[in-house]
């Protein structure tokens, strides 16, 4: 086997199908997911979740006695996309294929096929919460972690269009106070002027005479929360008329109404919020139950009675802990709920993810592999140790 | 002042004689205490008998389920169990108060609040702590606004002590209104005219007739609310009779749709309010106060208590609620995972001796005995959890105490097979010492919890189909990554003492033995980790979600299959396979108990101070054991070198 | 679609819809492992890859607009969208207003230099009820604590509608956080419990400077009112 006589693809073939290269891979996968743990601890779920588990490369600052060491690592991403490679390579394709290798070619390619359910997941796959009141309905969810801003156009009379322009965060997250980036659309009369975003924020009352103040208010940063759910993100806008007016806004998360410009005989709202979908059916809760354990105040189910309505025809369902409904690709769950002074709220989760049920096809299918191979091991294992019994 | 009042009580009883108080011979006699033992109460949203209740109560405040005595008024007893030490709270709290109670785990605790300490560890009765009551209040209030990660223990012991102090004051209290002289209160509060008018021409009065009476009263506006009268009134029944804190739930209410069985104070309030209340929840309550008339004479305790308790067994009975009562107090009277220990720890040390003479008549004998404990351990072990389960009517996991007495059982269970196999006698003595070592854990786990150890689940646990199959996946692939780290451990162990041809065998056996039981915790990890994805997608619709403890799982699959390639690609042999092998038992501590003293993440169900020690303890073992390993590695390379 | 792209420049140059289509191309790549693994490389890192962000950008996302989503209210201002509108008050002449915050909805200055302070904060935990908020004050300023008879004998004001202790303290006022004192100083201020949550207002200033607003003072607390934001 002189390494010199193959070619250079025969050698990184032999490389990406190796052993070694599994082995060096769960080994990262193995350190990335501990130090991704414990920094969940100073940087909340989300955020360790982006820097560990959905990036190419990282840099961990490891705290040694208080002395911070920092180290780069893979990421995630990058090592996932190899274990894939690893395990196409290494044990669906170069593996001798047999009745002895059956099982591990079975439990290889579900696992493959389990990192493409998460691969579909990380790219198509939308969730987020419909809280309802009792009588309350919607046929939308609205995302937790995403924001947008939105622009809506509104006739004189005070109608709506139909849709909203949507700017994706990604488009704007990066946009710190000294950075700007300009959006247009053909049927927007104005162009938009974004800058300023700060994650978390609160608006307060600048004082007289400060400059920066738009409309007596401006942007207060506030350190983040480490739950993504809790921060109210806030920017700045800057709406620019074709004939060279200016007019310029904040927009907040928590602000009870949007912001409005107006151009012609039509008004611009313009709204930093959470993306919304909406969803092919409407949901009416009815009726919301929280049972407890008796003489407690803990839960012992929560239960909605909701109905279902598709193009006007209403069908009875019951949501429940561990019992959604599905349908279209939309599964609607419990997920909690809340107590204002307007009554009891259900909180629904609604998700829509076209690899939702793939990893429980992976999962027997790496149970049956694992114990086909296993079963002939232990076979092996007892009739080895058994021999020299019998000797 | 309500302090105040309770000693003039106090007072007020010691002087009225002797005589008016119950005999100790009669409260702690053996049937009524096995009758009090199986009344069937409710608590913390379940069903359960009071001895439960009692021993869980004892084991909170005392740290044990029995307490030690030395009391002139109990001169014949040394030690008192849950159910007796209740008893006599209730009905001779005289005597009660004085005994040494509430444990303190930093003596400093008591100093701040003015009580003289006496070891750093020590235990201090309710007439002690008493002294230092207005200072326990305050501190506990001021340190309980301090977050909970900044708290220093000391802090903690007087948040503890005063809600242990608290519930006490409570428990004990719960004859007060029986022993109360009403018609001599009632006298001194109201004037002579409403007085008559709610006495008559009784000769006594119970709180009872006192609530209905007043409640009229109060409607007609014969008492005015807010005046002097009726807060002295009120203070009356706070003190005796509605006191703020949880007390005992055992008064089963007559509507069979109603699932919250009733305390006194709510029986009474509603009679106050209401001028009437179901028949049957009124002659309960009234027969608690029956009780304590009844206790003043030995002969006719006895029937008072039978009737009492039975009448209460009928109506749960009556309501579907008695069928577990009983095998409840059985199962603690067992006290199964003891006996598994003391069965477990002479099945290891009778194992090891036989591995002192391996091959030999004593070892051969020492096998067979050692089997028969062994099984014995593993017998009560299993058949504890089995009860649980019964009793609780789910899956035998879903708190993290079952998940050591299960993680016990499944390695011993594994063990077991494996021995059966290899018939070494080395995998019987790791089976003991694991069973013993889970046994020895799950006690002090529950001693340090000091909580019921069958709770009612959050909403999302109460699903039978995934407790018994991803939770039960999930910790037989903990208990095959730990027992393979265990016959690593003995790997170890052997290499440093045994020589020569037969032990290079041997230690082969024992690698193979690891390997295969890593292997099998692998494809349960494994699958178990995956089924908890599936759940989670189909309880809130994410599969994976990287939460800590998830990560735990994975960590644990991850390490497995290093293991498992590392060792196909030939990579790691011998030592190399009980090095990670051990690593891997490290991470599975990590996994099952370190990530919840994160204190992140949804899984984090379990922080109990004194789990730290535990579990750094458990990681250096591992650590030292893999330094071993690199030992044994560069020796094993030197010699290597020296042939070659 | 990027990825067909990118598969056309694999390793043979074949286009993909060729690669996919003749069945021996198949065989082919199956046959010769080496050859299949970068498509397969190529194939992730082109579904991975995001979209360039530029500095001027086209908007080309919508959103349907769902029937049952309230509609907000267009041309509102700015008070009215920030929440701004419940804490209603007259800003006395000659105050000005500093900034705002969570701690104090509502932050006054005054004085030739603004070294006087006047502003409003709420507790919603109380911070363990009056005597020990007055006493928390008293120290502020350097005084002894006070007991709950002699609070039970101060002045009353009414605040937002809640009667509170109407506090007066002359002395050295070191404020939080400050190491040094300031002599001469003096604080009014009121300290109302409304349930489990406190109220307070205070004002802080060179005594003289106090003293001679202490009718802006009134005037303030008196015009504090609470309203009621509508249709939330």
């Amino acid at each position: 086997m002189s390494a010199s006589a193959k070619s250079l693809p025969a050698k990184i073939f032999d490389l990406l199908s190796s052993y070694g290269l599994a082995i060096v891979v769960l080994s990262f996968l193995l350190i990335i997911t501990y130090f991704g743990t414990l920094s969940q601890k100073d940087i909340g779920l989300l955020d360790s979740q982006a820097k560990y588990f959905e990036s190419w490369f990282l840099i961990h600052d490891w705290n040694l006695w208080g002395m911070i060491v920092p180290i780069p690592l893979p990421g995630g991403a990058l090592l996932m996309v190899l274990l894939f490679i690893n395990m196409l390579c290494g044990a669906v394709i170069r593996i001798r294929k047999g009745l002895r290798t059956i099982g591990v070619l079975i439990s290889h390619i579900a696992i493959m096929f389990m990192l493409a359910a998460g691969f579909v997941s990380f790219i198509y796959k939308t969730e987020g919460a419909m809280p309802l009141f009792e009588g309350q309905t919607s046929d939308q969810y609205q995302s937790y972690h995403e924001r947008i801003i939105e622009i809506r156009s509104w006739s004189a009379d005070g109608k709506g269009g139909s849709t909203a322009m949507v700017i994706p965060m990604k488009h704007f997250a990066d946009l710190e106070p000294g950075r700007a980036r300009t959006f247009f659309a053909k049927d927007l009369p104005f162009e938009l002027q974004v800058t300023g975003y700060r994650r978390n924020a609160n608006i307060v009352q600048a004082s007289e005479e400060e400059k920066s103040a738009i409309d007596g208010y401006r942007i207060q940063p506030v350190a983040n929360a480490k739950e993504d759910e809790a921060n109210t993100s806030a920017v700045e806008v800057s709406v620019k008329f074709k004939d060279g007016s200016e007019q310029r806004g904040i927009l907040w998360e928590r602000e009870f109404e949007p912001f409005t410009v107006k151009a012609g005989d039509l008004s611009y709202t313009l709204a930093l919020s959470r993306m919304k979908w909406k969803l092919p059916f409407a949901i009416r809760l009815n009726d919301f139950q929280r049972e407890l354990h008796p003489g407690t105040m803990k839960a012992k189910k929560y239960t909605s009675h909701v109905t279902k309505i598709t193009d006007g025809r209403e069908e009875p369902k019951v949501v429940t802990m561990n019992v959604p409904v599905r349908d279209q690709g939309f599964v609607v769950y419990q997920a909690s709920f809340s107590q204002g002074t307007s009554g009891e709220q259900s909180v629904f989760t609604v998700a829509s993810n076209p690899s939702d049920q793939w990893p429980l096809w992976s999962c027997v299918a790496v149970a049956i592999g694992l114990v086909i191979h296993f079963m002939m091991h232990l076979v092996r294992f007892l009739s080895r140790t058994l021999k020299p019994k019998v000797a | 002042m309500r302090h105040l009042l309770l000693t003039f009580f106090l007072l007020l009883s010691s002087f009225a004689g002797a005589q008016q108080l119950p005999e100790v011979s009669t409260l702690l006699d053996k049937e009524i205490v096995a009758t009090f033992q199986s009344l069937p109460i409710q608590e913390g949203g379940r069903m359960k008998p009071l001895d439960t209740y009692a021993r869980f109560l004892l084991l909170r405040m005392h740290g044990k389920q029995s307490i030690a005595v030395k009391h002139p008024q109990l001169p014949d007893r040394k030690k008192l169990k849950a159910i007796e030490w209740l008893l006599l709270s209730w009905f001779r709290p005289d005597i009660a108060r004085d005994l040494p109670l509430f444990v303190v785990d930093n003596s400093q605790a008591v100093g701040e609040i003015g009580v003289d300490p006496k070891d750093l560890r020590d235990r201090y009765s309710w007439n002690e702590i008493v002294k230092g009551r207005e200072e326990l209040i305050k501190r506990a209030q001021s340190y309980s606004e301090i977050d909970s990660a900044q708290q220093t223990g000391v802090q903690r012991n007087v948040i503890n002590l005063a809600r242990n102090f608290f519930d006490y004051d409570a428990a004990s209290d719960f004859m007060t209104a029986a022993r109360t002289d009403w018609k001599k209160e009632i006298n001194s509060i109201l004037s002579p005219e409403l007085a008559k008018e709610i006495l008559g021409d009784a000769t006594s009065l119970s709180v009872w007739d006192l609530a209905l009476k007043l409640g009229t009263m109060i409607r007609e506006n014969k008492i005015q609310g807010g005046s002097e009268e009726s807060q002295k009134i009120l203070n009356l029944f706070i003190d005796t009779t509605l006191r703020p804190g949880k007390t005992l739930a055992f008064i089963p209410p007559e509507d069979a749709k109603e699932e919250a069985w009733l305390q006194v104070e709510q029986t009474v309030t509603h009679l106050m309010r209401e001028g009437k209340i179901p028949e049957g929840e009124l002659a309960v309550s009234k027969a608690r106060d029956g009780l304590y008339a009844a206790s003043l004479k030995a002969e006719t305790f006895k029937p008072a208590v039978k009737a009492f308790v039975d009448d209460i067994r009928a109506r749960a009975e009556k309501r579907g609620e008695l069928s577990q009562i009983d095998r409840e107090v059985s199962y603690h009277r067992t006290d199964y995972f003891t006996n598994a220990l003391v069965w477990y720890m002479l099945g290891f040390l009778i194992a090891t001796l036989g591995l002192v003479a391996p091959q030999s008549k004593l070892s051969r004998w020492t096998t067979r005995i050692a089997w028969v404990t062994v099984l014995l351990g593993v017998g009560y072990n299993v058949w504890g959890i089995t009860q649980r389960c019964i009793i609780m009517g789910r899956p035998p996991i879903a708190t993290l105490y079952e998940t050591i007495i299960f993680i016990a059982a499944s390695c011993a269970l594994v063990g077991l097979f494996i021995e059966k196999v290899t018939r070494k006698g080395v995998v019987l003595a790791v089976v003991g010492f694991v069973g013993a070592l889970g046994m020895f854990l799950s006690n002090r786990f529950m001693a340090l919890d000091g909580q019921d150890t069958m709770p009612t689940l959050e909403a999302v646990l109460i699903t039978n189909f995934w407790l018994a199959t991803h939770v039960t996946c999930i910790n037989i692939g903990y208990a095959g990554a730990l027992l393979g780290s265990i016959t690593s451990m003995v790997y170890v162990i052997f290499r440093f003492f045994a020589k020569g041809d037969q032990s290079v065998e041997f230690r082969r056996l024992l690698t193979r033995i690891t390997y295969g039981i890593m292997c099998f915790g692998l494809l349960f990890a494994l699958v178990g980790t995956v089924l908890g994805g599936i759940w989670a997608n189909d309880s809130w619709g994410r599969f994976w979600g990287w939460d800590p403890k998830e990560n735990g799982a994975l960590m644990i699959v991850l390490m497995g299959l290093i293991i498992l390639h590392a060792r196909l690609g030939g990579y790691i042999r011998e030592i190399g396979l009980h090095a990670l092998s051990l690593l891997l038992g490290a991470i599975t501590l990590f996994s099952w108990f370190g990530v919840n003293q994160l204190s992140i993440g949804l899984h984090s169900y379990g922080f109990t101070a004194g789990i730290s020690l535990a579990l750094n303890i458990g990681y250096s073992t591992k650590f030292a054991f893999m330094l071993a390993c690199g030992w044994f590695w560069l020796q094993e390379r030197a010699a290597k070198k020296a042939t070659a | 679609m990027s990825i067909f792209w990118r598969l056309q420049n694999s390793p043979k140059g074949y286009p993909a819809s060729y690669v996919f289509s003749n069945p021996h191309m198949i065989a082919f790549f199956l046959r010769h492992p080496a050859r299949q693994a970068l498509p397969c490389l190529l194939l992730l890192f082109a579904l991975t890859s995001c979209d360039r962000v530029s500095s001027r950008m086209e908007i080309t996302r919508t959103r349907e607009i769902s029937q049952y989503e309230t509609k907000p209210k267009v041309g509102a201002y700015a008070q009215e969208r920030f929440g701004d509108e419940r804490l209603i008050w007259q800003t006395p002449e000659g105050w000005s207003q500093a900034e705002r915050s969570q701690m104090r909805p509502v932050n006054l200055t005054f004085g030739p230099s603004r070294e006087g302070e006047c502003y409003l904060s709420l507790l919603p935990g109380g911070g363990g009820g009056v005597l020990a908020n007055v006493n928390r004050w008293r120290k502020q300023m350097g005084q002894p604590e006070i007991t709950e008879e002699e609070l039970a004998k101060m002045p009353k004001k009414t605040l937002m509608g809640i009667e509170g202790t109407f506090v007066s303290i002359e002395g050295a006022y070191t404020s939080v956080g400050a190491t040094e004192s300031k002599p001469d100083h003096k604080m009014l201020g009121i300290v109302a419990a409304m349930g489990e949550a406190g109220l307070f207002v205070k004002m802080v200033g060179p005594k003289a400077l106090v003293e001679a607003n202490s009718q802006a003072f009134d005037q303030f607390v008196t015009t504090l009112r609470l309203r009621m934001p509508q249709g939330q």
